[in-house]
């Protein structure tokens, strides 16, 4: 009787497992075409050259011997020797504080300069060549390596965009971003085609090449999505906490922040009585809305294009809200690992102007897989 | 690099499994970290999520990705920014002083430039006060802010506008934050986003340039500490004190008056103190506030009358029309006033003469066409 009772239960929690192994599977090892992580690569890349390019006249002020952070703080916020005072009033206390460890290859050089400079040279040039493709796996390693150690050595110079960087950099770290539009991709095409010349030298063809689906592909632009949704979740749900948000003037006191504004919004406040206050209330509605729902919607595939659209309508807001443009385009990379490859190829030629060949969706290149039809994440 | 290997389409087992407890560590690991930071002093976080957090901050620190993503909360602003004044030695036993704003718009070409120092300001006063003394910033802070001094002790070994001023003495740091923003009903009243009494400058601490803190004498400690703490909180709220009005009157009392007296014209004096923008922006406001601290002897009345004169003149150049709903809880609806009927203006043909008078709290200068605040009603209310 027992039996007959219990064994409904294990057939359930065993199909359960099973099927929560094959869904386990398929979301994070499902093979796909390597467009979009390429596309991810590009973007991140850009925003990274750009963010080290424009503050290399300042790069002494925050990375070098006499930054405004210097070594000498560093090394006593890392020991602990900064909680003197803290540990002799309340030791347990002192002992419970967290402890920064970061890392940063600034912290091993001689306090130098020049070497200093020499150094984040170096890096930016591998950042260069990390948005070209070339020696992707080299460059995006020492890429993401030269930002983690800019930003943990300024200590106190960080914003959002550095995390959301640093996340997309490290992810792409899991899988060979370059093996379609980039430079190696565009090498390899060329030297496959040298014997060839019937099929010409269209650079496009090349830089569009397909390349053979990889897991690893997959595995990547599953964890920058996962990791958006978080990033979305906590930005919608803590805003939950403040008053101005509930209000809905939130969004109209970020206008009024003319410290990071770059234009004059007060214009807005004579157009009515009341319509500042309208104005703001829907665009803090369709913020929570947005960053609140993103997590749970964009997992479908009606919500998804809604979901993205919205997305580059908040974050081109906020650029030109708060000037902070660089983030938002950071913010808006990470979205792009919810469009297709396929979404991606055809955008692509369509804006190269180039003709897909009519297999293009389907593997190509790969000895065993010639052919077969490239899985789409979903 | 290139390679023309073939990736298998599926990993092997092993793999497989390795990543999987990978993909499960690392989300643990940020799961830890946005639940287990405060969003602000009176949201805290929660006890477990402080506890698992500590199992995995060398993680979170190691990659970075110790961020918990709560962009503009739990509310946008206010936006915090620090000003040193760096005091060297001058003839005669006078000090030489020059203004150093951190981070000032016009300093920067690139907006990524502007944006790192702004984080430099905001993310040290974020850390919140000393656990254990509540008057001190959080020990973290502390050690950074001496950092910083070192930093501007070697950006400027000597005064930038004044080749013979002496070596630095010592500087001083203020934490300055705006206090508030304009709502929409502000700005129909009449405040514009650039009132220099929006910004809150307080005294924190002196230091030496190799960024030790140093005890100010006890006048010092009265006139930079208390005295606009309590010329602060002691006045009516609705007269719109700023904390600004009794340190630009300090600054106009001695840095400028020292440079004037050592031969300097206003212009020069003004350049090589190189005050602050909000504090610029307050004396071309109140423009007579030179001319006071220029010709008065330096004492404590001119000092108090310095004050007084930021204040109102401030006040009165700056101030607030009324709106229609304002009067509502007191009982009185005012007449709209069409544009012709204003004084000064030409009656349009065929209008009509208004039946009952202006109020005078409505009648508008005609100057600047800001109306005059009546004594009653017209006090600017407190943002």
């Amino acid at each position: 009787m027992w039996r007959a009772l219990v064994q409904p239960l294990a057939d359930y929690f065993r199909n359960l497992s099973q099927f929560f192994k094959l869904g386990w599977d398929r979301f994070w090892f499902a093979p796909c075409d390597p467009t979009t992580i390429a596309v991810i690569r590009i973007f991140t890349g850009t925003i990274l050259v750009y963010t080290h390019f424009v503050t290399i006249s300042i790069t002494r002020d925050l990375i070098g011997a006499h930054a405004w952070v210097d070594l000498q703080a560093i090394n006593a916020i890392h020991s602990g020797d900064h909680l003197k005072e803290v540990r002799e009033r309340n030791p347990r206390l002192a002992d419970e504080m967290p402890r920064p460890s970061f890392f940063s290859v600034y912290y091993y050089l001689p306090q130098e300069d020049w070497l200093i400079l020499a150094v984040h040279s170096f890096f930016l040039v591998a950042m260069i060549a990390f948005t070209l493709g070339w020696w992707t796996r080299l460059s995006n390693f020492l890429a993401w390596l030269g930002h983690l150690s800019y930003i943990t050595r300024g200590f106190t110079t960080w914003f959002g965009l550095d995390t959301v960087i640093l996340m997309l950099s490290f992810y792409l770290l899991f899988t060979n971003s370059g093996a379609t539009l980039s430079l190696d991709s565009l090498f390899r095409e060329w030297r496959r085609r040298f014997w060839t010349p019937a099929r010409g030298y269209d650079w496009r063809e090349l830089l569009l090449a397909p390349a053979p689906p990889s897991w690893s592909a997959n595995f990547a632009t599953r964890l920058i999505q996962v990791h958006m949704c978080i990033i979305y979740a906590c930005a919608g749900l803590a805003k939950l906490q403040g008053g101005t948000w509930w209000a809905g003037t939130a969004v109209w006191i970020t206008m009024m922040t003319e410290e990071f504004t770059p234009l004059d919004f007060q214009w807005l406040a004579h157009l009515g009585r009341h319509t500042w206050w309208w104005l703001s209330a829907i665009l803090t509605a369709f913020t929570l809305f947005l960053e609140i729902g993103f997590p749970f919607l964009i997992w479908t595939r009606f919500w998804r294009p809604i979901l993205l659209f919205m997305a580059v309508l908040l974050h081109g807001g906020i650029g030109v809200i708060m000037g902070l443009g660089s983030f938002q385009v950071a913010m808006l990379t990470g979205c792009a690992a919810f469009i297709s490859p396929e979404g991606w190829r055809w955008f692509l030629a369509t804006l190269l102007q180039h003709k897909e060949p009519t297999d293009g969706n389907r593997v190509s290149g790969h000895p065993r897989h010639q052919g077969e039809r490239i899985p789409v994440p979903a | 690099m290139t390679s023309d290997m073939t990736p298998p389409l599926t990993p092997k087992k092993w793999i497989k499994v390795a990543l999987s407890l990978f993909v499960a560590w690392h989300f643990y690991g940020i799961f830890t970290a946005v639940t287990g930071q405060s969003t602000s002093m009176i949201h805290p976080a929660p006890l477990p999520a402080l506890q698992l957090a500590r199992t995995t901050y060398w993680y979170q620190h190691l990659l970075f990705m110790h961020n918990a993503y709560r962009f503009y909360v739990p509310d946008p602003g206010p936006v915090q920014t620090l000003w040193f004044r760096l005091q060297y030695e001058g003839q005669h036993g006078r000090r030489v002083a020059y203004w150093y704003e951190v981070p000032r718009r016009e300093d920067f070409f690139w907006r990524m430039s502007y944006q790192r120092y702004m984080s430099v300001t905001m993310l040290v006063q974020m850390m919140g006060p000393d656990p254990t003394d509540q008057t001190k910033l959080h020990p973290t802070s502390e050690t950074l802010l001496s950092s910083y001094v070192r930093h501007v002790a070697h950006k400027f070994p000597r005064h930038p506008e004044v080749p013979e001023a002496g070596p630095l003495q010592r500087i001083e740091l203020y934490l300055v934050s705006r206090t508030t923003y304009p709502t929409g009903y502000d700005i129909q009243r009449g405040l514009t986003l650039d009132d220099p009494r929006w910004y809150r400058p307080v005294y924190y601490a002196s230091y030496t340039s190799s960024g030790q803190r140093v005890q100010l004498e006890t006048s010092l400690q009265v006139l930079r500490d208390h005295l606009p703490t309590i010329l602060t909180n002691f006045r009516d709220t609705s007269e719109f004190f700023s904390a600004l009005f009794p340190l630009t009157a300090e600054v106009l009392l001695y840095d400028f008056r020292f440079r004037i007296e050592a031969g300097a014209d206003r212009q020069s004096a003004l350049r090589q103190i190189n005050p602050p923008e909000p504090m610029r922006q307050l004396l071309r406001i109140v423009p007579e506030a030179l001319d006071l601290a220029e010709t008065r002897p330096v004492s404590p009345a001119t000092y108090t009358e310095l004050i007084n004169v930021l204040h109102q003149m401030c006040g009165a150049r700056r101030g607030l029309r009324l709106l229609e709903d304002d009067l509502l809880p007191l009982g009185v609806r005012p007449r709209v006033m069409p544009p012709e009927t204003l004084p000064g203006s030409k009656p349009s043909p065929g209008s009509v003469e208004p039946s009952s008078p202006t109020p005078p709290f409505l009648v508008p200068d005609p100057k600047n066409n800001v109306p005059k605040p009546n004594n009653a009603f017209g006090r600017p209310a407190v943002p």
